[in-house]
């Protein structure tokens, strides 16, 4: 009897390790082709790796170490030659395009510039999905860097990005929360949020 | 029943439901152990039976394995565990109650119920003195507070103290259960002169668990502690088609339509900026999620409640456009992002020259409708019109943990 216990329930075992094994494949054959995780990508991208202020990049102008990047225009623009040592032009939609990323992979540093700010964030954001090292996305846009950035970088310009308020919002606009501070600044949804009491657990 | 119900896999309603069966099962599986046998757990300690050791040996490593193995398959999100507290004094003093009455009564908490239960005498009276002991406890606790919350280290684990990796970390453990497996089997045939003992290593009934355990635990070991993409991810190259289209825009006037127009209003609109520009201005009905927050649990599970279409803005389409790309890869489908952002807002509507002298009729009416948007944002219309009553949600993520976090057995 003890025998035909044991025999049952490695068995039992064996079956549940097997279902966990099949479980992993099928979730692995499913998954799309990522080589980062979203929480990582989103890590970079909050804790300010990504984004290039414009002082930095002057900076890296500056000291000549722009050698040591290659700057990627992700724009639609055709004449963008010339610009910087280490030049790359790859339109948006073809950036995944598996040459465009064993290219861009191959690359010590990488710069990318669109024509929107959001645009080279966007781009960040996949290639770093994507597995790529070392990329920034320049803040603003090809213009700004064109016109205002490479000729000599005014300082009020310095940490100019998109991101930056550009009005006294509630002065214009007559809200509630714009005249009394909130309680709960990350609180404010229907009913029926999540309430979980948690518990310790013992035997 | 965490993290089950947090989750939303089962219902809160059933939480005791679910108590009572596993408790059931709980309590037949220490019976047909014979763990109620209070000679049968005492042999631990006098060497003629290890087998609550190797229970509850067993129980740890599968429930590790399990748990770290569930998680890389996102069936349990590690992050919505309860993990105890530890109390330095009252472990070491509880340890060593504990030690001495389990070889003096010869049962633990748990196993003296089990043997209560079934009529055992000197079970029932085990549990009277536990019940003795917990009402003296309560009623001096002053007198024992400094030892129960003395020493307090927060919730720390083993492997972070001994500097090892996690994955080590349960590997070392599973090696060092099946080595005692193999010890406490030795000793136990010593102990009982079992004279047709197998000779090997190990009792050959131990070989299947010994390579199913072995094997989970170097699978945890060699994977990542999580895959980088999940099934449920949209594709990378589906992600770049819509962004590369803009389909994810929604436009400055269709967000002050709605405003507006509570009644036409099916946007839920989401702020990712920081918690203190929330507070300093936001759009009315606005909810805040800071960017850096959007994955966990509790506010991913928020955004996934809504029947409403998500709209993200920041100061630019930036932030929100991040925001956008994180969830749809997530696999949302109803969310968009306001195009420019507040600044295009305001742009759009405050700061532009809505006079136009163009014939067409949609660029009359737009800047119409610009210009009196103006007028009813100016004196606070779409606050009024838009209920803002404000209900705080707690999300599991930023709960505390329970006072009294204490659990044992």
């Amino acid at each position: 009897m003890e025998r035909f216990n044991d025999k049952m329930l490695t068995n039992a075992a064996l079956l549940f390790v097997m279902a966990i094994v099949v479980a992993m494949l099928v979730q692995w054959v499913l998954s799309p082709k990522y080589d980062a995780s979203n929480a990582a990508v989103q890590n970079s991208i909050a804790a300010d790796e990504v984004l290039l202020l414009p002082h930095q990049f002057r900076q890296l102008v500056d000291e000549n170490r722009m050698a040591d990047y290659t700057v990627v225009y992700v724009g639609e623009q055709q004449d963008v030659a010339g610009l910087f040592p280490n030049q790359l032009s790859i339109p948006f939609a073809e950036l995944l395009q598996k040459q465009q990323l064993r290219s861009l992979k191959s690359q010590k540093n990488i710069i990318l510039i669109a024509d929107e700010e959001t645009k080279a964030m966007l781009a960040a954001n996949l290639l770093l999905s994507q597995g790529v090292q070392h990329v920034q996305a320049a803040a603003r846009n090809l213009k700004f860097v064109q016109e205002e950035l490479l000729p000599g970088l005014a300082p009020k310009m310095a940490e100019s990005h998109e991101e930056k308020a550009r009005f006294d919002y509630s002065r214009f606009f007559s809200n509630e929360g714009s005249t009394t501070k909130k309680s709960n600044a990350n609180a404010a949804l229907p009913s029926g949020g999540i309430e979980v009491k948690a518990v310790a657990g013992g035997c | 029943m965490g993290p089950l119900i947090p989750q939303g896999f089962v219902n809160a309603d059933l939480n005791l439901f679910f108590a009572f069966v596993i408790g059931l099962g709980f309590g037949y599986v220490l019976e047909q152990g014979g763990f109620s046998n209070s000679r049968k757990l005492a042999g631990v300690f006098y060497g003629y039976d290890f087998v609550v050791l190797r229970v509850f040996f067993t129980a740890a490593i599968t429930a590790a394995l399990g748990l770290l193995l569930f998680q890389y398959l996102g069936w349990i999100n590690h992050d919505l565990l309860y993990i105890n507290p530890t109390y330095l004094w009252s472990i070491v003093v509880g340890g060593v109650i504990m030690g001495v009455g389990f070889i003096l009564g010869g049962f633990c908490p748990g196993t003296s119920i089990v043997a209560a239960v079934i009529g055992k005498v000197d079970a029932m009276v085990f549990v009277l003195g536990m019940m003795i002991g917990i009402f003296i406890f309560g009623s001096f606790y002053e007198v024992f507070q400094p030892i129960y919350t003395g020493s307090f280290l927060g919730s720390i684990f083993v492997y972070d103290s001994l500097g090892l990796s996690r994955d080590l970390f349960v590997l070392i453990l599973v090696v060092v259960a099946l080595a005692a497996f193999i010890i406490t089997r030795k000793i136990e045939d010593k102990v009982n002169e079992i004279k047709d003992a197998p000779s090997g290593l190990f009792h050959p009934s131990y070989t299947g668990p010994f390579a199913l355990m072995l094997g989970m635990a170097l699978l945890v070991f060699f994977l990542p502690q999580s895959p980088n993409a999940r099934w449920y991810e949209q594709n990378p190259d589906t992600l770049l088609e819509k962004a590369a289209a803009g389909a994810q825009y929604a436009h400055t006037d269709e967000i002050a339509f709605k405003l507006l127009n509570p009644k036409n209003n099916d946007l839920l609109l989401v702020d990712v900026r920081e918690p203190a520009d929330f507070s300093n201005f936001s759009f009315p009905g606005a909810i805040n999620i800071p960017f850096e927050k959007l994955l966990q649990p509790g506010f991913e599970k928020l955004l996934k409640q809504t029947d409403k279409q998500i709209v993200f803005y920041s100061y630019g389409s930036t932030l929100a456009d991040q925001a956008w790309m994180l969830l749809s890869r997530e696999g949302f489908e109803n969310i968009r992002v306001l195009k420019g952002g507040l600044n295009g807002f305001f742009d759009a509507v405050f700061a532009a020259d809505h006079q136009t002298e163009s014939k067409n009729e949609m660029q009359q009416f737009d800047a119409r409708f610009l210009e009196n948007a103006r007028e009813a944002f100016k004196t606070g219309q779409a606050a009024q019109k838009v209920m803002t009553k404000k209900s705080p949600v707690t999300t599991i993520v930023e709960m505390e943990a329970p006072p009294a976090g204490k659990g044992g057995c």
